[in-house]
Formats: structure tokens, C-alpha cells, sequence
């Protein structure tokens, strides 16, 4: 495939009901009535010429370039800033048209460096083009006047470069951060020849700036001013693949551009339905840890966690793997084995992994990392709705009036969607944040909360509670939609339970330190003011009342009635990019994919059948229940598919002696990452650049993911977990992830529409696709719920058992940044650690201050379960009695403080939530020095001595 | 050299380390029952021992039917006497 750049059709498309017919250039055009003369001409093939306009911000009619003339209309309008009419007749090349193109252009060009043959962006410039289009041969004003040829390249930034010589100040990039990205960082400063671009402040770079990195005005450039590192290094790409971002649940499309073998740079995908054009620092620069040297490509073994690595080929690797499996099977039973399928493989990866437990291992002690995160998810909303998913697409917040977060951060969780957010905030929609900190979209550039409920941490269900007893005792309540689609009787059960005097707003007050007023107001609001809209994400879910919350959410929005319509439901934002994935592929140990109970025997039936294996009827353990098993010795082998759960999961020190404890572990990662300490078998993994498979994104959309280029390793992640079955005695012959999608569909309901020619086809597809929906589902519970009634279910607050005390007077609460991801194992190995070098204890100013810890100090972070040391940054974000903290980089170990407390229903663990003591330090503790030193030991790798 | 950092210290007293951990499966099942006690008594301990045969794997429910059930709340109690009666 060639390189063709993505088109553009200089303004932004337009809905309307309203078509409108009119001529351009002789021939006959219909647009929606809105859209601009430059863009009906670029949708008809036309093209005008044009600098300033870029169809993903707003016409501004500034360069002059794109006049057109228009029969019966005086002069030469823009045609960007010009809407069509019905009739009209429009010509865009003229000799007048010619003449005065040409006249801007010299003008640009005079202050413009001629250095196009040696410029990185030869042949991918706007401006060249343009130039060329127009027909300018020579430029008549030379360079002895006044330009700005001389100003210095601002390189701050790890990712791309600013050279103000090549700007022709068409404020692209302002629009772009303004509008598309929402961070407003950039100005025009000045006025006329002197205007200029300029990051914040006039001492500002890019760095210090504002700047989120996003790429927004990069892509918005059309010169090289603001421009990739890499196509300076690397050149110019040659060849485009559209897949999709591997790091967080928005599931953002890209085009991978390439040069021969390596990538050049990650460009948003106009056409991506979920990020419509848009990214975010990690996924559009944060690819380099793909080829870091610390990846490992070669299968190593060894006898004990004592023992150095030693490298073997794969046929020794699958050998000697298979054959322990199959020895401890043979001596301990088939439940004394299982896997723990990865969040960030394919949906294909995932669903033959826990096949391999199930049909190989045979028992279904298989479990995912969404066991951490969303399993509360899958829990309450399969109770209330029927099933496990997030009801909306993204395009739907552009119709919410009102709009709940609560427990999310998305500009930094989320950051592609939160531009999205804040795009529809700035048109209007009211804002509810209910979160512990101050998060960023409680108030920002053009964007401030109505309400920002600073609840207590862990008495998120308390704080529901009383919104609902709101609702229901101020009758606020949709009583025509919950006759009609709920069950009433349900209803008045929990209604009558909310509006119970003890769940009044005053009376919880005490609890969740909200004051009442201010939450009345809140419920109000969600209540009555249009569509209401609920956004969540981990701070719901990583408590002990985390599937209380989900169940307490979907409550609120059935007693209001928003649900089943663009711009209203409830929306879990999901963490790492395919979670919502793994759970639809069978990774939870009581569900065959589709959320399937394994004691139900009709579907259980239906995968013997299929696998030509019976499978135990019994749920298998989840993770922490591993970990306890190993223990006590009835849980031996373990193969985790790239998931670290020694950082990820809580209390460090009980995941260290489980895995100890077990006789075989087998890491299949890209790198040796921290639980790789305790394995006795590593297989290098594959990187999403380099395999073909699908991601199913928060909004339940299946999307392609295309290999660009070799693994590295010589096998991509399924060929090796194919391999390990095959080694096993299993059958497999899959030649191609199409085939395991075709199982995947003809085995379930939701996807029994799925395939690859479908998805190249649609593009992508929302679950349920299947012969009601065979293009999928984008809002879900339209005309009922999946279940059939909605359920109200009745939601105690039941306090955590984490308690506060003399000796643990703070809570911690643990959060993530925008420029890391997770445990850190992608974004640390890249130069986004420029934003994000160690993990800060953000405590509050009084809190500080009573200790003695100034900003920069290392502390002493303690709790019942463990202590780390980490430095202060004293901040009134969070509010006093609480401290907060990110997990994202090994060295800390947040996790050594978090306890095994955990969702009552689901075993999520409660990391938003722990009783801690803050005091200062001198340094590292003596666990965080032990592990350092256990840590590069345990990473040591024999070397052959050469032959 | 032990395998693993060998910061003994750091480990939590009251967090055993072999053998089946009933303490745990108890907090486990009380913690259900306590988050079902709303729905009333007897919905309660109907679902708390639909739950715990939903989600529990064989070991589980055998070491906490096997075990003292004292320590229990009085639904999670007579959830298990539902799934044992025994
Ligand atoms: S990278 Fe994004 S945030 Fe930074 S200036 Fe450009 S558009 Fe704004
Ligand atoms: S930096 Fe690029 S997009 Fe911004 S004003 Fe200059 S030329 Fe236009
Ligand atoms: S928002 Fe998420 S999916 Fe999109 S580029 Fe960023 S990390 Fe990738
Ligand atoms: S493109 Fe229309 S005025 Fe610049």
C-alpha cells in the first residue's frame, strides 16, 4: 500500500435534516444545509485552496486563500467561512481567483525559508502544495525586509519540535489545542506581521507549557512548524495501516505510518468512530517501549526462582512447559492449574487462553485483570440491566444536558474521550463530579462543575443513596418509564428504602462529609435537567461496596429514566484498552464468553461440543483466591498472559509469597516485568504492532488491530499460547485470529455476527451483533432491558472494614496520571517519564504541615499491611484526612500499602481506600531496598559459554 | 538467601501464611451477607447462598461448609446451612 495522507475536507461535517442542492464548477452537489462551500467542493472532488481551514476545527477565514466566486454575489467570499445555499453557482478556478491566490501565496512565501528540498516536510507540506497549486513560479519581495527566519526551534518536548521560521500563523494549532483537544494552550501573540504562536506564557516552551502533548496541533499544521521528531530521524512514511491503540479504553484508531519496517509516527484516524481524529499522548507518541532493549525476544527457563534465566529455543520452552503442566495435572488435578488472561492482548489472545485453561488444563481457574478493576461492572450491571456493558456509545455525551462523573478522572484516565466531554461542556451541559480530589474537570479552561461532591473516600453508596432519596421523597422520580420498563413492584421496594429518614442527605452527612445542601442541589439536577448522563470509572468499582455502587448508579439513572436513548445512560470508562474484551471473552472463572454461567449446562454444552472436551461445571477460583490456594497448596501452575499482578494487584507482600508458593509460573510478556521475579518459565510476547486480532473499547466497539511488522520474538502472542496447547496434546490448528473470531461468533449470541470481512467492512461494531442488530448496537436497552425489566435493587451502605485510627489517622486513595499507563511497563520504557518521574504522595497542606513535610520531602507512607517511602507534594486537592497516590512505577510499590480488603460480591480490591500514616523519612524502607536488590537478581540471565 | 526479599518485618502479623485460611472465607461470606441483609431475611440468605455457589470453586465451599461455622452472621450462617444442611 502507497502513502496517501488522510483527506480533508477543510471544515467540519455538518448534521442536518436539511439537504441542500447547488453547483460547483458545472457540476451538481447535495450537503447537508451548514456545510461550507470548500467543504460540498472537497465531497463532490473538488478541491479549493486553502491554509487556514482543516476540517477538524471550525472555519476562520483569515489566509484569503480559498476565495471562490459565487454567480450574483459581489466580490470573492471565502469559501470556507461561506455556507451553501440551494441554487447557488459556484466557480473556484478563475483567472481572477488565479491572480489573487497567487498574491497571498507570494505574500506567505516571502516569509517563508526556501529550504522545501531539504525540509522534513518535503513533500508533505500544505504550504508546498498550495504554492504549487496556485502556480507560483517566483516571489518578488526577497528577504531583505522583515521575517522571521531567524527565530530558534523550540524542542522541549520529547515528541515533536516547534520552528516558528516555518509558521505562517494560521492558528490551526490554537483551534486544534481550543477545540479539538480543550487545553487551550496555545495563543497567537501579537497582532498582524507579528503575531506568533506561543505556548502559555512568552517564557514558556512546550514543556513547561500547558501542553498535554495530544498531537492535536501537530496534526493541525499544515507546515513543518510543529512537526514529529520521528519523520525528521527517520523520513517521510511511505506506507499507512489503520489499528488501534493498545493503551487505554477509549480504543482510539490510528494509522501506523511507515518506512519500510519501522514506524515512523501513529496519526489519528479520522474515520476512527471512537476518537474521531483524536488522540492523546499515549497512544499517538508513546510506542516506543515496542523495540526498548529491555524487551526480551528469547524463551528462558530455569528449575527455581533461585536460579538464573537460561535462554532455550521455543520447541525446548513449549517442551518443557507442557510437560511440568501436564506432570502437575497428573499429580495434583486439573484445579490445581490456571491462567490469567491480559486486558492488553486481542480479543482472540484472550478467548484462547482461558480455552487453554478450560479444555487444556482443564478447570476453570481462570481469571483477568479486570478482577482488579471493572469486575463490579460485570457484576452490577448484569444484576440491574442483564448484561455487562456500558449502555452509550461516545458519540452520546454530545447529547447529554447533564453529565455525572463520578470516581473517574478523565483528562487523564480517559483523555481522548474527555476532550469529547469537555466539547459539549463548553456548549452548555451542567457538570457533576463526585470524587475525594479536585480533579482537573472540576475546573479548568471554559469548563467548571456546578458540583464538585468531595465525599469521604468508601462512602460512594452513601452518597447515591441520598441522591436518590432525593429523588424519590421531592418526587422527582420518572414514574412512566419505570412502570413501563422496570419492575414496579422492585421499585417500591427501593424506593420505599432510600426515602427511609436514616438516607437523607443531612442525616448522611455525617458520613460522607458532603454537605446536604449541596447534594439536594446535585440530585436535582441530575433529575430534571434533560438528559443526565453517568460516567465512572475505578474509584466506583476498588471499594468493598464497589458492586453496591455500580448497582446504586443504575438505579439512579432507571428512577430518572435515562437510559435507552442517545445522551443519557451509564458509562464505565474502562481502564486498560480491550477489559471490556477480555470479560466478553470468558475470562471471569464462573462465565464462558458472553457472560455465561459455567453451571449452565445448555452452554456449557455448546463449548464441549465444540472443544470435543467436557469442561467442570464448578466456577473456578479468581485471582486473590489463587494466590490463597497456592498457599495452602492446592494451586501449583499458573500461565499469565501479559499482566504484572505483583505491582498491579493489592498487598504485595501476599502476591510475592503466593507465587512463591507455586511451583510453576509462566510469564508471557514483553518484558521481564516485576512477577517475572517469581517465574520459572518466560515467553517473550508480541507487541499490538506486531499481530492481527481485534480490541473491544469502553463503548463495546470491536475493532481491528493489524500487524504492521514482524514480532520481534518470531511469534505473535496467540501462536504462542496455540503452541503451548498443541504441545500439550491439544488439536488447535488456527492459521489466522479470523478463525478464532469465527469460533468466538459461533459460539456467541452477542457476536454471532462478528467477523473479519464484516469489521473491514463496517469499519467497526458495537456488541450485540447479531441477527437482530446485524450492524450492531451502539445504544443499548432501547426498548427494553436485556434482562426484560430493569431491577432496582436495594444497596446498603455497608462500611469498609478499613478503618482509620490513632495510628492510621489518613485514608490513601491511588489514582493514575495522564502520561503513564498502569504499572508503568509500556509508558516508563518511554520518554513520557519527562512528565511523570516517580510516584508523588499528594497530601493536604494541613495535613502536611502537622507533620512537618514540605513539598519534595520523602515520606513514610505506612499502613496494617506494609510501608514505602516515596516524595510529598503538598496540595489542597485533596482534601484533608486524605492522601492520594499513582501506582505506576515499581520502585514505590503503592500496592505494598494497600490491603487484601475487597468488593463483597466480586473480589475487586478495595485500592481506593486504605488507612495509612504519613510521617517523613530519610529514604527508601528496608522492603523497598531488599526488593531492589531481589529484583536484579532475580532478572540475572546465564551466558553460554562461547563455543 | 531466601527466595524473595527477605524483609520478614514486613509482614503483617495478623495475615497467616499456610494452610486453608477460613478466617478469610468467613470475612468472605459475612461480608456477602451483610451487603444482602438489606433485601430482608429471607431474600437475604436465598441469594447469599445463590452467590456463594455462583462464585465459590469447589475448595472454597468445602473448606467453609467442612469448617466451624461460629464465627459466621446468622444469614451467611444459614446461607450454607441452605447449600449443607448437613
Ligand atoms: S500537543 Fe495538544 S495540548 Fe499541546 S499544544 Fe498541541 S494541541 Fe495543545
Ligand atoms: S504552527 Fe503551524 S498551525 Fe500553528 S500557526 Fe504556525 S503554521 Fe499554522
Ligand atoms: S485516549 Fe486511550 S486509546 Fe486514545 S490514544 Fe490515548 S491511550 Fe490510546
Ligand atoms: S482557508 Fe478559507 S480563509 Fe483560509
Amino acid at each position: 500500500m502507497g502513502y496517501e495522507p488522510q483527506a480533508d475536507f477543510g471544515t467540519p461535517a455538518v448534521q442536518s435534516d436539511q439537504a441542500v442542492t447547488l453547483a460547483i464548477d458545472g457540476r451538481s452537489v447535495t450537503v447537508p444545509a451548514g456545510t461550507s462551500v470548500m467543504r460540498a467542493a472537497a465531497e463532490c472532488g473538488g478541491s479549493i485552496p486553502s491554509l487556514c481551514a482543516t476540517d477538524s476545527v471550525k472555519a476562520f477565514g483569515s489566509c484569503r486563500m480559498c476565495l471562490v466566486e459565487i454567480d450574483g454575489r459581489k466580490g470573492t467570499p471565502a469559501s470556507c467561512t461561506t455556507p451553501v445555499e440551494p441554487g447557488m453557482v459556484v466557480h473556484t478556478q478563475t483567472a481572477r481567483l488565479q491572480r489573487l491566490r497567487r498574491g497571498v501565496m507570494e505574500l506567505y512565501i516571502s516569509d517563508h525559508p526556501l529550504d522545501c528540498l531539504t525540509c522534513s516536510a518535503n513533500n508533505d507540506c500544505e504550504l508546498q502544495d498550495t504554492a504549487a497549486e496556485v502556480g507560483l513560479r517566483d516571489v518578488r519581495y526577497g528577504y531583505a525586509g522583515a521575517n522571521h527566519l531567524g527565530l530558534p526551534t523550540d524542542d522541549s518536548n520529547p515528541y515533536f519540535d516547534f520552528d516558528p521560521s516555518k509558521c505562517i500563523a494560521c492558528s490551526r494549532c490554537v483551534r486544534a489545542c481550543d477545540e479539538v483537544q480543550g487545553t487551550f494552550a496555545l495563543t497567537i501573540a501579537g497582532r498582524g506581521f507579528a503575531s506568533k504562536v506561543s505556548a502559555g506564557q512568552a517564557s514558556d516552551d512546550f514543556l513547561s507549557s500547558e501542553c498535554v502533548s495530544c498531537g492535536a496541533c501537530v496534526q493541525a499544521c499544515p507546515t513543518a512548524t510543529l512537526q514529529e521528531k520521528a519523520v525528521k530521524e527517520i523520513g517521510k512514511p511511505e506506507r499507512a495501516v489503520v489499528t488501534t491503540c493498545a493503551y487505554c479504553g477509549v480504543g482510539c484508531t490510528f494509522r501506523a505510518e511507515m518506512r519500510g519496517e519501522q514506524l515512523v509516527r501513529m496519526v489519528p484516524w479520522k474515520d476512527g468512530k471512537a476518537n474521531r481524529g483524536h488522540s492523546c499522548v499515549k497512544g499517538r507518541f508513546a510506542w516506543g517501549y515496542a523495540n526498548h532493549r529491555d524487551r526480551v525476544l528469547e524463551p528462558m527457563i530455569r528449575e527455581s526462582i533461585e536460579d538464573p534465566w537460561r535462554v532455550v529455543s521455543w520447541d525446548e520452552a513449549f517442551a518443557y512447559t507442557a510437560q511440568r503442566l501436564n506432570a502437575i495435572k497428573a499429580q495434583h488435578g486439573a484445579r490445581a492449574l490456571g491462567g490469567i488472561t491480559s486486558s492488553r492482548c486481542t480479543n482472540e489472545e484472550t478467548f484462547l487462553v482461558q480455552k487453554l485453561v478450560r479444555a487444556g488444563f482443564g478447570s476453570n481457574n481462570v481469571d483477568t485483570c479486570a478482577r482488579v478493576c471493572h469486575s463490579p461492572t460485570g457484576y452490577g450491571l448484569k444484576t440491574t440491566f442483564g448484561t455487562s456493558a456500558g449502555t452509550q456509545d461516545f458519540d452520546s455525551v454530545m447529547q447529554a444536558d447533564v453529565i455525572l462523573v463520578i470516581g473517574a478522572n478523565p483528562t487523564d484516565a480517559h483523555p481522548v474521550f474527555a476532550s469529547r466531554m469537555k466539547r459539549r461542556l463548553r456548549q452548555g451541559a451542567k457538570l457533576i463530579v463526585i470524587d475525594p480530589r479536585r480533579i482537573d474537570l472540576v475546573r479548568m479552561p471554559h469548563v467548571e462543575a456546578a458540583h464538585h461532591l468531595p465525599l469521604q473516600p468508601g462512602t460512594n453508596v452513601a452518597v447515591l443513596t441520598a441522591m436518590a432519596h432525593v429523588i424519590v421523597t421531592e418526587e422527582l422520580a420518572d414514574e412512566a418509564f419505570i412502570r413501563e420498563r422496570c419492575d414496579w413492584d422492585e421499585y417500591q421496594d427501593w424506593a420505599r428504602f432510600v426515602a427511609d429518614e436514616r438516607h437523607s442527605p443531612e442525616v448522611l452527612e455525617a458520613v460522607t462529609r458532603v454537605p446536604a445542601a449541596d447534594l439536594r442541589a446535585a440530585a436535582r439536577l441530575y433529575a430534571t435537567g434533560g438528559n443526565g448522563a453517568i460516567y465512572y470509572g475505578l474509584g466506583v468499582t476498588e471499594h468493598s461496596q464497589g458492586s453496591s455502587t455500580v448497582m446504586a448508579i443504575a438505579n439512579l439513572a432507571m428512577a430518572t429514566g435515562n437510559i435507552g436513548r442517545p445522551g443519557v445512560g451509564v458509562n464505565p470508562l474502562r481502564g486498560q484498552n480491550n477489559v471490556q474484551g477480555s470479560c466478553d471473552m470468558g475470562s471471569f472463572p464462573h462465565e464462558l464468553a458472553g457472560y455465561r454461567h459455567i453451571s449452565d449446562s445448555a452452554t456449557r454444552g455448546l463449548f464441549e461440543q465444540d472443544w470435543g472436551v467436557a469442561l467442570d461445571p464448578e466456577p473456578g477460583l479468581r485471582i486473590p483466591n489463587m494466590l490463597d490456594a497456592a498457599l495452602d497448596g492446592s494451586f501449583r501452575a499458573l500461565y499469565i498472559q501479559g499482566e504484572d499482578i505483583l505491582q498491579s494487584d493489592p498487598n504485595t507482600h501476599h502476591v510475592a509469597a503466593g507465587l512463591k508458593a507455586m511451583e510453576l509460573v509462566i510469564v508471557h510478556d514483553l518484558f521481564l516485568n516485576e512477577t517475572a521475579g517469581y517465574a520459572h518459565v518466560f515467553l517473550p510476547g508480541s507487541t499490538f504492532l506486531e499481530k492481527d486480532g481485534t480490541f473491544t473499547n469502553a463503548e463495546r466497539r470491536i475493532q481491528r488491530v493489524r500487524k504492521v511488522m514482524e514480532p520481534a520474538n518470531g511469534l505473535a502472542d496467540w501462536e504462542v499460547t496455540q503452541r503451548l496447547a498443541q504441545a500439550m496434546g491439544q488439536d488447535w490448528d488456527y492459521r489466522h485470529p479470523a478463525e478464532i473470531m469465527a469460533e468466538i461468533a459461533r459460539l456467541t449470541p452477542s457476536f454471532a455476527e462478528v467477523s473479519y470481512d464484516h469489521l473491514e467492512e463496517a469499519g467497526s461494531l458495537q456488541w450485540p451483533v447479531n441477527a437482530a442488530a446485524p450492524e450492531g448496537s451502539p445504544v443499548m436497552h432501547i426498548d427494553g432491558f436485556v434482562r426484560g425489566n430493569g431491577r432496582f435493587v436495594v444497596t446498603d451502605y455497608v462500611p469498609t472494614d478499613e478503618k482509620t485510627g490513632p495510628r492510621y489517622p489518613l485514608l490513601l486513595t491511588t489514582g493514575r496520571i495522564l502520561s503513564q499507563y498502569n504499572v508503568g511497563a509500556q509508558t516508563r520504557r518511554t520518554a513520557n517519564t519527562v512528565w511523570h518521574e516517580e510516584d508523588l504522595l499528594e497530601i493536604h497542606p494541613a495535613d502536611a504541615e502537622n507533620r512537618g513535610i514540605k513539598t519534595g520531602d520523602w515520606v513514610r507512607l505506612a499502613s496494617r499491611t506494609g510501608e514505602t517511602t516515596l516524595r510529598a507534594d503538598v496540595t489542597d486537592r485533596v482534601a484533608p484526612g486524605v492522601v492520594y497516590t499513582t501506582f505506576h512505577h515499581p520502585a514505590t510499590q503503592a500496592n505494598v500499602v494497600t490491603t487484601d480488603y475487597s468488593d463483597w460480591a466480586t473480589n475487586c480490591p478495595e485500592y481506593k481506600v486504605t488507612a495509612v500514616q504519613v510521617m517523613p523519612s530519610n529514604g527508601p524502607t528496608d522492603w523497598q531496598e531488599s526488593y531492589a536488590s531481589w529484583a536484579e537478581r532475580s532478572r540475572r540471565v546465564a551466558r553460554e559459554p562461547a563455543e | 538467601m531466601p527466595a524473595g526479599p527477605s524483609a520478614a518485618a514486613a509482614w503483617p502479623a495478623n495475615r497467616r501464611s499456610s494452610g486453608v485460611d477460613l478466617a478469610r472465607l468467613h470475612h468472605m461470606a459475612n461480608q456477602i451477607a451483610r451487603n444482602l441483609a438489606a433485601q430482608g431475611e429471607d431474600a437475604a440468605i436465598a441469594a447469599t447462598a445463590q452467590h456463594i455457589r455462583d462464585f465459590w470453586d469447589p475448595r472454597m465451599k468445602a473448606a467453609i461448609l467442612g469448617g466451624d461455622r461460629s464465627p459466621l452472621d446468622p444469614i451467611a450462617r444459614a446461607a450454607l446451612d441452605r447449600l449443607d444442611p448437613a
